[in-house]
C-alpha cells in the first residue's frame, strides 16, 4: 500500500511541504548531528523519523518546521540513549513527550517481525483503518471485499489474531511486559 | 484463555472512544473487579502499539523513497551536496 501516494502527496500542497522541510530543515538537523558527533547517514535517517513523527501528528501540529526540528533533536537522544539534558531538550520535553515511545523495543522488533510474515494482510488492514483512517468503503476496493459488512468483520477478526499473537509471543520476549 | 480473549470489540470501542457513557462508566468499574479484563486491556494497548510501529515503519519505507527521488532532481542534488558538506 502506497501510504505517501495515497494519503499525502495527491493532497494538495502536502508534498511541496515536505519538500520545503527537506530544503529548510534538513541541514539544521544535520548541524545538529554533526555537533552531536553524528554522521551525514545519521542524520538523514534521524530527519526521515521526524518526518514520520510529523506525518502522524500533521493535524495538529502549527508550526511544522520547529516539530521537525524538535522531533529530530528528541528522536536522536533516544537513539543514543543519552541521559544528558540540554536546556533545549528540556523546552522540547513536554511539548514532545509522545516522542518517548517512538522507536520499538528489542521484543516489539521480534513480534513486528514476526507478525509481518505470519500476519502482513491483517497488519495492513488493520494499519490503514486505525492509522491511515480509511473509510470501510475505501478499506472495501483496496483489499477486495464484497460489502462494508465484510470489511468490519474482517476487521474484527484480524483483531483478535493479531492480539492472540503478540499474547502469545510477549510470553516468550520477557520486556515486552516490563 | 476464551475468557481472557473474549472482550476485543468491547476494548476497542473503549480504546476509541466509542462508548456511552454509562458503558465507559459500566467497563471502567469492571475493570476494578476483573482482573482479567484489565490484562486482556492492557494487552489490547500493546497489540494497538504494535500496529502503529508496522504503521510508522511503513511510512518511514515510503519517506526513504521519496527522498531518494527528491535526491535526484536538481535541487535534491544541490541540498545533499550542501548538507554533505557540512560534515
Amino acid at each position: 500500500m502506497d501510504w505517501i501516494e495515497n494519503q499525502i502527496l495527491v493532497e494538495e500542497g502536502v508534498d511541496a511541504k515536505l519538500e520545503k522541510l527537506y530544503l529548510k530543515v534538513f541541514p539544521k538537523v544535520a548541524g545538529f548531528i554533526k555537533n552531536k558527533g553524528g554522521n551525514f547517514e545519521q542524520a538523514e535517517d534521524i530527519f526521515q523519523d521526524a518526518l514520520v513523527a510529523y506525518l502522524e501528528k500533521m493535524d495538529q501540529v502549527e508550526k511544522a518546521e520547529q516539530y521537525v526540528m524538535g522531533a529530530a533533536k528528541n528522536l536522536w537522544w533516544q537513539k543514543c540513549k543519552q541521559v544528558e539534558k540540554e536546556n533545549t531538550l528540556l523546552s522540547y520535553k513536554v511539548q514532545y513527550t509522545v516522542l518517548e515511545d517512538f522507536y520499538p523495543t528489542p521484543s516489539e522488533k521480534r513480534i513486528l517481525k514476526f507478525l509481518e510474515k505470519a500476519g502482513k494482510k491483517c497488519m495492513d488492514l488493520l494499519s490503514a483503518f486505525y492509522f491511515e483512517e480509511k473509510k470501510l468503503e475505501s478499506l472495501m476496493k483496496t483489499f477486495g471485499f464484497s460489502s462494508k459488512h465484510s470489511v468490519s468483520v474482517q476487521k474484527h477478526k484480524c483483531l483478535d489474531k493479531v492480539k492472540s499473537i503478540v499474547h502469545e509471543k510477549s510470553l516468550k520476549y520477557e520486556d515486552f511486559y516490563e | 484463555m476464551k475468557t481472557f480473549m473474549n472482550n476485543t470489540g468491547l476494548i476497542d470501542r473503549y480504546l476509541n472512544g466509542k462508548l456511552f457513557w454509562e458503558e465507559k462508566l459500566r467497563f471502567e468499574s469492571s475493570l476494578q473487579e476483573k482482573p482479567l479484563l484489565k490484562a486482556e486491556l492492557a494487552l489490547q494497548k500493546k497489540t494497538m502499539r504494535i500496529l502503529r510501529l508496522f504503521s510508522r515503519k511503513n511510512t518511514k519505507g515510503e519517506i526513504e523513497k521519496a527522498s531518494a527521488a527528491f535526491f535526484k532532481t536538481p535541487e535534491g542534488i544541490r541540498l545533499k551536496a550542501k548538507v554533505k558538506s557540512i560534515f
